[in-house]
């Protein structure tokens, strides 16, 4: 069988290769959601798919003429790999919208693509460049560092009364991005941070940095991001016997998976976050119970981020009565403070920038639970 | 700044030596492969991270304490060891196929294995449901991690219990006997088959006891293969010799963990492999008996000859097929869409790299899993001439294949090394350019990549769109194509391939075996060089992530995939690595899993690769006896590996 079986292969392969057929119907907004699904970040990218699933199901529940598609590309938590998906999206699935990427260095290498098609991107990505490159079809619905680093940090320094404050980040474009901003908060403060520390993807072992850490004798460790690392980074702090305040950064997401795994070692963990999910809240309550319903899990801010997209593209077809990416770019930035899309994570409206204006829940991790402090 | 005090250095202590003594039970399952079966086996990670959740569900499930555990869990991954190696690697062996196919063949099962424990236990990483020694125990008034002790008293038990094992049992001494002399052996009735088996699963064991021991400090996820090659190292250290593997792991654990303490953290991943690189090559360079393991043991049979032609007009009917073949490249991008035809520049960029590493692998016989390192330099270079120095494309090309060749020149002295000795320097190389990569960040712009690199410009025409770089991707694949192609028929190559086939009488007859061989890893680097100069300028990003050990790994394949020793195999096998995984699109995260078992079936049903393809398929239809050693005629019985 073997060689009919690859010579079966070979040809399939050059036929899938061929062009694919295109299905344009009038009223179906099709979304490309480009993520990792495989690879080191894969839940992330999971999570977020997830959130944008459920709100195209419940849309199209409703009916209303307006049909939503979701089209999934896995980048494998690689950057070439988000590239090309966005390409194949682009060029031959003619989507209207792009809902990725995840890691703020892949959404960083697609922004000039879909500016060059002229089609609106939604992200959660959150490191600071991601906004400006110049592009006018780049809506970030995540908040970015530099406000969530803000909130962190006035409040450990305002209100706790730290000022040895150590930045101890990973090396990537989100990382960066947190120790970029962090020191330009404590700067704006008054302070420098006593001690900065960064590691690579994937480290497990951070007692190198650490020690370094504890030397310089920081009363506070705003630190970010990857969420295995975090929380072996919070158990070793805990094992060098460190008595340090945590301050997070951000990718923790407000993912209810981070607490399961961090554990007793995170307990106290200050952080903001544009999401979090807990149930009495009117807000997201309803949200909530229906994406538990429907995925067996808990959504973070990724998942409630991609579902408010989804559902800020379909009200924006549905305002401007057509399927067209310019208008749903313009109806985007055309949301105001009190003509906001009303979402779940918040009225969300956009600066001329597209960075989100509205401000971040700030978090305290309390006897295992989240707990919302402002 | 102080230097951090005397307990964080006894924490660093003891914590290197936890984990160096986890590297020390994969390292041991490594040193026992390569002495019985001179296999690699590239899984051993996948074992290693397979044990972790095996004891993770074992310890949700069941109310076994964590001991009980430890060694549920590990006998489990030995069983699906020796399971694995039954239904898949045997086939092959008996084959009598290259040892590099088994590699690649463990490779697959690799991949399969992480991406069923993603589909079974999810992306996320997991934490341990129970652990070892919670809280810090005072040793000479240090505080010491309960859990790093205990995981070390619980490594040396599982050494203890392997050496036991060696010495006290029957089974144990067959095994010495048949790693030390196979043939004598198998007369005095021990079958190597079963040989094999049984170091398979006592290396899955080791790898799975390394795992339950492990995850509870580093958690369950599928990322913990990554520990596998790695450990590699520690059995580097010690030599492959049992004993010193012991010692080896450990070394090399408390090496990695100073090393980020007190000369840098960024480069930590590099020290096991820099040490490793270093004393292979200088301290104890290790010597191997004359032969290669790389000797295709079959006759690769031409289609012309499977046909019956005469060599004229065979010679013919090729020109004829080459002509038509040009056409059909030249005009196949007409009829697809932009998409299809990015993906065809993508797959050509790929078959220019593999080219280059054929004439390593297939031809010169060297087993190098860094070549992803020459495309990622070549890459970088063409980027930063383009984007710093405003080259002109042409010039950041050649720029490419030139940084991408020294840098072969320059290592290649790790090509002296025999065997697999060879593909671990060569991947430490590869992992440590990768490193430079990411913490390079005033050259490489670090994890956040170079962007905006312009398109290839070519005179007066700009690369615009897809379709033109599939062109201009063409036309550097013939290029490269047509060089090679001369170059493996001219003195140099047949050079080449004698120092394959028979190292001891290639040297006989004059021909400097190791510059041979550095010279064709410099000419494979160039071509990797070009290919990076194309992936820069068509993705026009690129970060270090593209340029991995992963990476190393799929170029690997291709060149097995198609079939060593043939430059057309090494395109077809680059057109289904790459090809494949973008034509499964739909199916999701399961088209890695389809991937890792098409690889693995490959070899068990094509072991001369895809070369072999089209002349099998002929002598089928023709009905004359099919591949030139079946397995069950020509195999001898059970020494097939000799």
């Amino acid at each position: 069988m073997s060689p009919i079986l690859a010579v079966t292969l070979v040809l399939a392969l050059l036929l899938g290769l061929g062009p694919g057929a295109a299905l344009a119907q009038d009223k179906v907004i099709k979304m490309g959601v480009i993520g990792p699904l495989t690879g080191d970040f894969a839940f992330g990218g999971q999570y977020q798919l997830a959130g944008a699933q459920l709100k195209a199901e419940e849309l199209n529940a409703q009916g209303g003429g307006i049909k939503v598609e979701i089209l999934s590309e896995d980048d494998a938590s690689k950057c070439d790999q988000s590239v090309a998906a966005a390409r194949k999206l682009l060029s031959r699935d003619q989507i209207h919208v792009l809902l990725g990427a995840w890691q703020s260095t892949c959404t960083l290498a697609i922004v000039p693509l879909t500016a060059q098609a002229e089609v609106p991107q939604y992200t959660t990505s959150v490191a600071g460049p991601i906004t400006q490159q110049g592009s006018k079809w780049i809506f970030r619905v995540g908040i970015p560092t530099s406000g969530l680093n803000r909130a962190t940090l006035e409040h450990a320094v305002k209100r706790l009364g730290l000022k040895k404050i150590a930045v101890f980040t990973s090396n990537e474009e989100v990382g960066k991005s947190v120790a970029a901003t962090s020191v330009a908060v404590l700067q704006s403060l008054g302070l420098t941070p006593v001690a900065k520390e960064e590691w690579n993807r994937g480290d497990k072992d951070f007692t190198g940095q650490l020690g370094r850490i504890r030397a310089s004798g920081a009363e506070a460790m705003i630190f970010s991001t990857g969420f295995a690392e975090q929380s072996i980074i919070a158990r070793q702090v805990r094992q060098l016997g460190m008595k340090i305040q945590l301050l997070g950064g951000d990718t923790i997401g407000g993912n209810p998976k981070f607490l399961e795994l961090a554990g007793a070692d995170i307990e106290g963990l200050i952080f903001s976050v544009g999401f979090i999910a807990v149930d009495d809240d009117l807000r997201v309550g309803a949200f909530v119970r229906r994406y538990r319903e429907r995925h067996k899990q808990v959504p973070d801010s990724w998942a409630a981020l991609f579902y408010d997209s989804v559902g800020l593209v379909h009200a924006a077809v549905k305002a401007t009565g057509s399927i067209d990416r310019k208008k749903i770019a313009e109806y985007t930035q055309g949301l105001r403070k009190g003509a906001a899309y009303p979402g779940v994570v918040a009225d969300m409206h956009f600066d001329d920038k597209g960075d989100p204006q509205w401000d971040p829940l700030l978090v305290q991790i309390v006897g295992g639970k989240w707990m919302i402090l402002r | 700044m102080d230097d951090p005090p005397i307990e964080i250095l006894a924490q660093q202590l003891t914590g290197g030596l936890a984990v160096g003594c986890v590297y020390a039970l994969v390292a041991l399952g490594f040193t026992m492969m390569l002495r019985a079966t001179d296999l690699v086996n590239f899984a051993q990670g996948e074992f290693l991270m397979t044990g972790a959740y095996f004891g993770y569900t074992l310890l949700s499930l069941t109310p076994l304490p964590f001991l009980a555990v430890f060694v549920a869990a590990s006998l489990l991954t030995g069983l699906l060891g020796m399971g694995v190696e039954i239904v898949a690697l045997r086939p092959i062996r008996l084959r009598q196929s290259p040892v590099l196919n088994l590699i690649i063949a463990t490779v697959g099962i690799g991949i399969v294995l992480r991406l069923l424990a993603m589909l079974v236990w999810g992306a996320e990483p997991l934490r341990y449901p129970a652990r070892m020694g919670e809280g810090a125990l005072l040793v000479a008034g240090l505080p010491l991690s309960g859990e790093h002790v205990w995981i070390i008293v619980l490594a040396a038990s599982a050494m203890l219990a392997l050496h036991l094992f060696f010495q006290r049992t029957l089974l144990g001494v067959a095994w010495r006997a048949a790693a030390h002399d196979a043939a004598t052996a198998e007369i005095l009735g021990i079958g190597f088959s079963r040989v094999v088996t049984l170091t398979f699963g006592i290396s899955a064991a080791l790898a799975g006891a390394a795992g339950v021991l492990i995850a509870p400090l580093f958690f369950v996820a599928p990322d913990l293969w990554l520990l596998g090659p790695r450990a590699f190292a520690g059995a580097a250290l010690g030599q492959f010799s049992i004993l010193g593997t012991m010692i080896g792991g450990p070394v090399l654990g408390v090496l990695e963990t100073l090393g980020a303490g007190y000369v840098s953290s960024a480069y930590k991943n590099g020290i096991a492999y820099a040490i490793t690189i270093v004393v292979l090559m200088v301290v104890a360079v290790p010597r191997m008996p004359a032969g290669s393991a790389l000797a295709l043991r079959y006759r690769r049979v031409s289609l012309a000859d499977r046909l019956g032609w005469p060599p004229a007009v065979a010679a013919r009917r090729r020109q004829v097929a080459w002509v038509v073949g040009g056409l059909g490249a030249l005009l196949l991008p007409i009829a697809l869409d932009a998409y299809a035809v990015h993906v065809l520049g993508l797959i050509l960029i790929y078959m220019v790299a593999a080219l280059g590493l054929q004439l390593v692998i297939g031809f010169g016989g060297s087993i190098v899993v860094g070549h992803a390192a020459f495309v990622g330099a070549g890459a970088y270079a063409s980027a930063i001439l383009s984007l710093k120095v405003g080259a002109p494309f042409p010039l950041a090309l050649a720029g490419a294949a030139i940084v991408a060749a020294l840098l072969g020149l320059l290592f290649g002295p790790i090509l002296r090394l025999p065997g697999h000795y060879c593909a671990i320097a060569t991947l430490g190389f590869g992992e440590i350019v990768n490193l430079v990569m990411v913490n390079w960040t005033a050259v490489t712009n670090g994890m956040s990549g170079l962007s905006n690199i312009p398109r290839p410009r070519l005179g007066p025409w700009l690369v615009r769109d897809d379709h033109g770089f599939y062109y201009l991707a063409l036309a550097v694949f013939v290029v490269v194509f047509a060089a090679l192609h001369r170059l493996v028929d001219s003195r140099f190559g047949r050079a080449l391939v004698a120092a394959r086939e028979n190292e001891l009488a290639a040297t006989a007859m004059g021909i400097s075996v190791p510059r041979q061989r550095a010279h064709a890893f410099a000419i494979g680097a160039a071509c990797a060089g070009a290919a990076g100069s194309l992936f820069a300028h068509f993705a026009t990003y690129i970060s270090p992530d593209s340029f991995t050990l992963v990476d190393s790994i799929a170029f690997l394949t291709m060149v097995v995939l198609g079939g060593l020793g043939s430059l057309p195999g090494a395109a077809l096998g680059a057109l289904i690595v790459t090809g494949l995984p973008e034509t499964l699109r739909a199916l999701a995260e399961y088209r890695i899993l389809v991937y890792g078992v098409l690889l693995v079936v490959f070899m068990m049903f094509l072991p001369g690769g895809l070369a072999d393809l089209l002349p099998r398929l002929v002598g089928r239809a023709l009905r004359s006896p099919a591949v030139p050693v079946p397995a069950a005629a020509e195999g001898r019985g059970g020494d097939p590996d000799r």
